[in-house]
């Protein structure tokens, strides 16, 4: 893959930097230096794609290990309206209410469970997800069960009373 | 779940994003692991320096006991300079895009902890050998006497153990601490994320 298709391919793909960026960055500097990051990071591993795996999979395996080894910022986010401070626009799709309470849901989870949160709304595989997360495909399962309970509880606590 | 479907059909696009794109490739890294690279660069740089220091301090000091401090404080610094130079190769050969999220995560706490272990041995082993031996030298140079006579006044006797101990300490706790303020905190979260991906729900 030459450069110019590997910068083609990370902007047709940038909406998986934005998503992963958009759910840990805690405000606007943070994001930028988060967007760079992943593409330096992208950038050294140019080499090592040989298109075994897809270039989305590839894309989103970088930014989540990028994000969650790099040190970040404490001030997680609580609200979704927060969102915007940190330079993110609701997006278009998602104009109804609970679509916006499903992202500040995912904002609320651990740091490990939001990435598993983001892969299964993405539509990866349990074994993708283990993969990428690097545990058992059993525990992926279970993981994720809990993942979208802890979800709707946030997002329906009046069901789970 | 209607909202999983218009996540999927979400793909946003950010002008900031576009920005970083177009001045591609960033040349700076803010990763930890980069700003570990650095120091372990700028250690290796620095502890060759001090140890031709110390080289050179022996070839003209005639006696035994402020060279054998000497040589072994080199030896040991080499040995140090040698671990410093694998970890940082080690660090170099380090790609996000070829391991999964777990084996990342122990691997950059393990390479800073390795680091950690590196400076600890330093101002262990290193600092007293080199204090040791400049009390020494130090006192031949201030007092121009020879320091068979030295090492047998008490007041200069007894205070080159207190002077070892008081320096080494002192480097043992800026070592600690500067790690700490440096890596500390990284170090709590990578624990922290690999023990809560490690934990079997």
């Amino acid at each position: 893959m030459d450069e110019k298709e590997f910068l083609a391919g990370l902007r047709e793909h940038q909406g998986i930097i934005y998503k992963v960026v958009s759910m840990y960055a805690a405000d606007g500097e943070e994001k930028k230096d988060l967007y760079q990051e992943i593409v330096l990071q992208c950038w050294k591993g140019m080499k090592q794609f040989r298109g075994e795996a897809r270039f989305s999979t590839w894309l989103y395996r970088i930014a989540i290990n990028t994000v969650l080894t790099l040190r970040r910022k404490k001030t997680a986010l609580r609200h979704a309206e927060a969102l915007t401070d940190a330079g993110f626009e609701p997006p278009a799709v998602f104009d109804r209410e609970d679509s916006q309470q499903l992202q500040a849901a995912i904002r609320l989870l651990s740091e490990t469970d939001k990435a598993m949160a983001l892969l299964f709304l993405d539509g990866y595989s349990i074994a993708e997800m283990a993969d990428m997360m690097g545990i058992s495909a059993a525990h992926a399962s279970v993981r994720l069960y809990r993942i979208k309970q802890r979800l709707a509880k946030i997002i329906h606590p009046e069901q789970h009373e | 779940m209607n909202e999983v479907q218009n996540w999927k059909q979400w793909q946003p696009v950010d002008e900031l994003l576009e920005q970083v794109l177009a001045a591609a490739p960033p040349r700076v890294s803010i990763h930890p692991l980069s700003k570990l690279q650095a120091n372990l660069f700028r250690h290796c740089c620095w502890s060759a320096v001090i140890t031709a220091g110390y080289l050179l301090a022996l070839l003209l000091t005639p006696y035994w006991q402020v060279r054998g401090g000497l040589l072994a404080a080199a030896v040991f610094n080499g040995v140090i300079i040698g671990k410093g130079w694998l970890l940082y190769r080690e660090l170099t050969h380090i790609r996000l895009a070829d391991a999964n999220l777990l084996q990342l995560l122990r691997q950059f706490s393990d390479k800073c902890r390795q680091w950690e272990k590196l400076q600890y041995r330093l101002a262990v082993i290193v600092y007293p050998l080199a204090i040791a031996a400049g009390y020494l030298l130090g006192g031949v140079l201030a007092t121009g006497l020879p320091l068979p006579y030295l090492l047998r006044q008490p007041l200069f006797g007894g205070g080159l153990p207190v002077t070892v101990l008081l320096l080494s300490g002192a480097g043992f706790f800026f070592a600690r601490r500067l790690f700490h303020r440096q890596f500390g905190q990284y170090l709590q979260q990578l624990e922290a994320d690999e023990k809560s991906l490690r934990f079997e729900v």
